[in-house]
């Protein structure tokens, strides 16, 4: 991230903290004590919790109001910036693998055999970052090929060496 | 002294088989690998590794982890003289001279120059680790909940102040935080499910390798793959074997080096980066030839490379010594050890009286496989860096979910490895470090549990925290690092600082 937009992110998420560490002290107050069972108050549960939410409820007040002195509320967010920042090389490239990777891991193996998921993620993965939509699926034959055979063989691998040598149980 | 090297000598006759030097050499070869390659880390590498040999025995599981871990601290350099990428963070510091000197072609004189380097740091390293685990073992025993609190809030804070040198605020946040991962799940002391929101599976915690592998590894594999292709340099690589010239000329660097690196690495949490950066400041500024830093100085490389390997031996005292990870990828192996049974911590000399010299023995025998390996098949393995990352981020992504999933088998941890991975890197690009958080979540139990016992124990009078010497010693050390950050305290400094020397100098110009 550029230094010049540090203090916008810095505002943003020293507020999320400051709810995160609001939220942790609420919780840990609410937690029992276990005075009634012959617990001592500073033994409880949520004493240690309940201090590092504080520290943490500081430490995030200290860096909003540095981010404010340093003008980071002033967001400038609107339909231009936002639209340039989603059309950026480098935030697709960065959705796409975040996209691919929590789809194969929460998405697929949920419901499909461990082969199955992992040869549709290895293909995808490739074929989403080598494909180039400026030219026919014809002349990428080659790219195509080379993702099935890529997906076929590290599936074959891992699978082969982690339910069989080391013994464990693929989903 | 002599007891102590017998029983070094006895470590390393037991280890001087077929099966433990074939572990050695293929760990240590692959580390090498995957410090290599940008996007895999010697963090992740370990966890990853861990994964795979939690069925053995725990020597030979450990054996094979040090060897990974000091491999791929080296291996890094590789990439990160030709590509001008670190394989690892520990390896950024080598870039600023090491890729200059491949655009001079002399990418091969670099390489033998790193190898040479980490394999002398290394050795410094390890000879610490053999002569202060045990001095700061007997120490440790005199540890009791106040002083372990303390040293719990010690650690983060002053790897917080070191990981984040721009904005140590941000490293302790990071640290906090680490704590508060490490809270959830069921309190030691009452049972009772902390922020499990009613999930079982939160009612068990947070575990240290499927975070430390989404931390880590799927964190990595999002930096890598925001951007587009990245080139190898055009370098002859000549002559990897080193001239002794260069060695005896630095001498006094690389024992610096060596020296500051251990140190950094005992630090809880700090890590190779920074012992590297540091090494490779302080050889700059005592430098004869400070001109040719940053423009291909065969010195430069050697204090980065020296420090960032000596840091290795270094982050290990701690973890046997108190239990507390001197660097992230040292806080996966104090969990890989505690997986195969060990204990490490202030009776690891009571419980496990030979361990700290097997692990000096491991040591010795990961890096002398490490300079062996790094002088050869140079050429053959610069060639893994030109396999494109859209090929080989999707393997590395699939080790990451087996690995976090290997263990206890629950997709639970795939959904941990895949979070901490988003949240680790959004915490990179908004200029959050991961080791404060990763030494957080190694040090919430250890924080969590002395806390509670000494407040017990004072009776909530907060005084008592401040009655005991070693505590007192470590709140100095907190408050100071504390203060050395702030504006009046470096302008007091700096002005102390003139007025004691100013006669001296006036001396000297007259």
């Amino acid at each position: 991230m550029k230094e010049s937009n540090m203090p916008r992110a810095d505002f943003v998420t020293s507020i999320l903290l400051i709810v995160l560490g609001i939220g942790i002290i609420w919780a840990t107050v609410a937690m029992p004590r276990f005075e009634d069972q012959g617990g001592s108050f500073y033994d409880s549960p949520g004493i240690v919790p309940g201090i590092i939410g504080v520290l943490v409820t500081a430490l995030s007040i200290y860096l909003l109001v540095r981010s404010i002195r340093r003008r980071g509320w002033q967001l400038g967010l609107n339909g231009r910036t936002v639209g340039a920042a989603l059309k950026d090389e480098t935030t697709i490239r960065m959705l796409i693998t975040v996209a691919t990777g929590v789809i194969y891991g929460l998405v697929l193996l949920r419901f499909l055999h461990f082969i199955a998921s992992t040869l549709i993620f290895v293909f995808a993965f490739i074929v989403l970052f080598e494909y180039d939509r400026k030219r026919s699926i014809a002349s990428q034959w080659k790219t195509i090929l080379f993702a099935v055979v890529t997906s076929v063989l590290t599936t074959g691998a891992v699978y082969g060496t982690f339910q069989y040598l080391f013994l464990v149980n693929l989903p | 002294m002599f007891h102590g090297l017998q029983m070094f000598g006895q470590a390393l006759l037991g280890f001087l088989n077929l099966r433990t030097i074939f572990d050695v050499l293929w760990a240590t070869q692959l580390g090498i690998i995957v410090g290599m390659l940008p996007g895999l880390t010697a963090t992740m590498g370990i966890a990853l590794m861990t994964t795979l040999t939690f069925r053995m025995a725990a020597n030979n599981a450990i054996i094979i982890l040090i060897c990974m871990y000091i491999g791929a601290i080296y291996g890094g350099s590789r990439s990160a003289i030709l590509l001008n990428i670190p394989g690892t963070p520990a390896n950024a510091a080598t870039c600023v001279d090491g890729y200059p000197l491949a655009k001079q072609g002399l990418a091969g004189r670099a390489i033998g120059i790193a190898t040479t380097g980490s394999f002398i740091g290394s050795v410094i390293g390890m000879l610490f680790l053999a002569t202060l685990t045990p001095l700061i073992g007997s120490i440790a025993l005199q540890f009791k909940s106040f002083e372990f609190f303390w040293f719990a809030i010690f650690g983060i804070i002053i790897c917080g102040n070191l990981t984040a040198p721009k904005d140590p605020a941000k490293g302790w946040i990071a640290g906090f935080i680490g704590l508060l991962v490490a809270m959830i799940g069921a309190d030691g002391r009452w049972a009772y499910p902390r922020f499990a929101f009613g999930s079982v599976e939160m009612s068990g915690g947070i575990a240290l390798i499927p975070a430390m592998v989404g931390a880590f590894g799927f964190a990595e594999i999002i930096g890598v793959m925001k951007f587009p292709k990245i080139e190898l340099v055009k370098s002859k690589l000549d002559r990897v074997w080193p001239r002794l010239k260069d060695i005896t000329m630095y001498w006094k660097t690389i024992i610096r080096s060596g020296i500051v690196g251990t140190i950094i690495g005992a630090i809880p949490g700090v890590g190779e980066d920074v012992a590297a950066w540091v090494s490779y400041d302080m050889a700059k500024r005592s430098s004869k030839e400070k001109e040719k830093f940053g423009k291909g100085s065969i010195e430069g490389v050697l204090a980065a490379e020296t420090g960032n390997n000596a840091c290795v031996p270094g982050a290990i005292i701690p973890v046997l010594t108190l239990a507390i990870p001197g660097s992230a990828p040292a806080a996966v192996l104090l969990g890989a050890m505690l997986i195969h049974g060990v204990r490490p911590g202030p009776l690891i000399m009571l419980e496990f009286p030979t361990f700290i010299s097997e692990v000096v023995a491991m040591v010795f025998l990961a890096t002398v496989a490490m300079f062996v390996l790094g002088l050869s098949m140079v050429r053959t393995l610069v060639k893994v860096l030109l396999v494109p990352r859209s090929k080989l981020m999707p393997i590395v992504f699939i080790l990451c979910l087996v690995g976090s999933f290997a263990i206890q088998q629950r997709f639970f941890d795939i959904g941990v490895m895949i979070v901490f991975g988003i949240l680790g890197y959004f915490m990179r690009e908004m200029d959050y470090p991961m080791a404060p958080m990763v030494l957080g979540i190694v040090l919430g139990d250890i924080l969590d549990k002395n806390l509670r016992r000494a407040l017990v124990l004072a009776d909530g009078n907060i005084v008592d925290f401040f009655k005991h010497p070693i505590s007192l010693v470590i709140i100095a050390l907190i408050v100071l690092t504390i203060v050395s950050r702030m504006a009046w305290f470096k302008a007091g400094w700096a002005a102390g600082k003139r007025l004691i020397l100013s006669p001296f100098r006036r001396r000297k110009t007259t």
